[in-house]
């Protein structure tokens, strides 16, 4: 008893830490770009957690988190600039556009396993991105929208300095990591865990396979609308190929796959890793070759997949994933077997 | 009214029929064998009767009442598992989790702590790992696993896909010892899926033989055993 009760407390202790640490943070940086890479870190990391839920915990790889983060983020700058709401309204109301887009898509797409479920998501973010370039009067089609900037005003979310965007990203952060941690200890997070194990198995046992796959893509696409919606809140800017390229949704999940995936701290480590270097190959290669980027993620993604494949947090932690043994679609997929 | 009854069966994956028109049934408190070679189209049927892989024509029956496009989880509550080919264990979880699952529908859930103990007295090197991971058993106590986590779902009718694929012969005897004891204690039907069909016959008290996607023979045991064909084709002499 004693033992976990100072196990509790120094938990406890680490936790108001962390979060003095946090919210004093913005003080002590004093340089503006670097405050802006720890918004651009909290906003991935949220839309990471959101994959993880679907590709983490669940198990089933989606390539098309972008469509999410891009409704959640046309949703915001459509609000404010059409309508003349709150984005924080249009945030909302995006996230519910991508909870539904993520019902329909979902109870189609769902019922395909391994590569074929991936495939279907991939062309689901094509679509979204054809419609976005093709309903000009809305989003403004390729040259995308800028969200000018008014002055202080609450309502519209807008201010003078960076440090309240930084406090609200690293509140959606928090809601993201506990939105994750309850999953994780969740009925449903069992369920999950069953069916990333054995389809068939979990739904022999009487889990009911496409509600539980449905909730957990719901989830997930609501965290990552979330996190586009206050990505363009605070980067005043959208266009169809910033938000919804296969690019982003790269992004997401291999922020997930570096960091470690079904863990309550692997995405927000993938992000801090990733996302400072994304900064820095487009300043030093971006000259040479667009997308050299994309060559140092590959790169990344090859060194992480032969010695960590459970994630750099794993690594840290020398512990090994409670997924370890079932990291790959099992050979029992419905579209692979032809035995009889 | 038999326990499982299906009638006229034919099954398949998109245009491609593999079983065509098979009728078998299962009585209560009985195990019936369903023989076949590689490619026979056993597993085939067995999913089909499952939903898993929804029959293209004819009819299932459990107790009397049609149960087709019922949903694959819904058969767990109807009294119906199945211990898939592979063992379908949950590899990443612990023995008790695995066992805890097998209890996951409501009815078998307020019997749990009752089924546990069952399983436990069944096979007792589970109790010894229960907290140890399912992917880190050997091969025979896999399948007692997986044994475990049907019974826990207090089925009335228990489908094993090729229980003793993999297994040592010893463990084979083992493990068919318990279906007989289960049957027995039970007194639930049991079709077993299999090509180790000298072993299979010897705790049948009713046999079916697939070939090429027909029933091609079904019968009493010991006619099977004696019957020519199946002889040569599957016994050697």
């Amino acid at each position: 008893m004693a033992d976990s009760q100072t196990e509790a407390r120094k938990r406890s202790g680490l936790a108001v830490l962390l979060i003095m640490l946090v919210s004093l943070l913005p003080l002590v940086v004093q340089h503006g770009y670097v405050l802006r890479i720890l918004i651009m870190i909290s906003y991935f990391a949220v839309a990471s957690y959101g994959w993880d839920v679907i590709g983490g915990y669940a198990g089933q790889l989606s390539l098309g988190q972008a469509a999410f983060f891009s409704i959640g983020a046309y949703a915001a700058a459509s609000a404010y600039l059409i309508w003349k709401l709150s984005p924080a309204v249009g945030a909302l109301a995006g996230v519910g556009l991508a909870a539904l887009l993520a019902l329909g898509l979902g109870s189609l797409v769902l019922r395909l396993r391994g590569p074929y479920f991936t495939l279907s998501t991939l062309a689901a973010a094509e679509v979204v991105r054809i419609l976005l370039l093709h309903f000009k009067s809305i989003t403004g089609g390729a040259e995308g929208r800028v969200i000018p900037y008014t002055g202080f005003n609450l309502s519209a979310l807008q201010f003078a300095t960076d440090r309240p965007y930084y406090y609200i990203a690293v509140a959606l952060l928090a809601l993201a990591i506990w939105t994750s941690y309850q999953v994780s200890r969740s009925r449903l997070g069992f369920q999950l865990a069953a069916i990333r194990n054995d389809e068939d198995a979990a739904e022999s046992v009487g889990i009911n396979l496409m509600s539980a796959k449905v909730k957990a893509f719901v989830i997930s696409a609501c965290l990552t609308a979330l996190a586009g919606a206050f990505y363009v809140i605070y980067d005043r800017y959208i266009d169809p190929y910033s938000t919804c390229s296969s690019e982003v949704s790269v992004k997401i999940l291999l922020i997930a796959l570096v960091g470690g995936r079904r863990s309550i701290w692997g995405p927000l480590l993938g992000a801090v890793l990733l996302i400072p270097l994304t900064e820095l190959t487009n300043a030093y290669f971006a000259s040479i070759r667009a997308g050299a980027s994309m060559v140092v993620y590959s790169i990344i993604l090859i060194i992480v997949v032969l010695y960590a494949p459970d994630g750099l947090i794993r690594v840290l932690r020398r512990r090994p994933s409670r997924g370890a043994v079932t990291l790959q679609p099992g050979p029992k997929g419905r579209n692979s077997h032809a035995s009889a | 009214m038999s326990l499982l009854e299906v009638e006229s069966l034919c099954a398949g994956y998109g245009d491609l029929t593999i079983v065509w028109d098979v009728s078998l049934k299962v009585e209560e408190g009985e195990i019936a064998v369903l023989l076949g070679g590689n490619g026979a189209g056993k597993t085939t049927l067995i999913e089909s009767i499952v939903g898993i892989n929804p029959p293209q024509k004819g009819s299932i029956r459990f107790k009397g009442e049609e149960i087709q496009r019922r949903g694959v989880h819904r058969m767990a509550e109807l009294g119906i598992t199945l211990v898939p080919q592979g063992r379908g264990l949950f590899g990443s979880m612990s023995v008790l989790e695995n066992l805890y699952l097998g209890s996951y529908a409501p009815i078998p859930r307020a019997k749990r702590a009752e089924s546990l103990e069952y399983v436990y007295s069944l096979f007792p090197i589970l109790r010894e790992r229960k907290t140890q991971k399912a992917g880190s058993l050997s091969g025979g106590e896999q399948q007692m696993l997986a044994i475990g986590r049907a019974i826990m779902s207090d089925p009335q009718l228990l489908i094993l896909d090729e229980p003793s694929l993999g297994l040592a012969p010893r463990l084979v005897e083992t493990v068919f010892r318990s279906i007989v004891e289960i049957r027995r204690q039970k007194k639930i039907g049991v079709l077993l899926v299999e090509q180790n069909l000298r072993q299979a016959l010897s705790v049948a008290d009713r046999g079916y033989v697939l070939e090429s996607g027909r029933m091609v023979l079904e019968g009493r045991p010991e006619d099977l055993e004696a019957n020519e064909h199946v002889k040569r084709a599957y016994l050697g002499c």
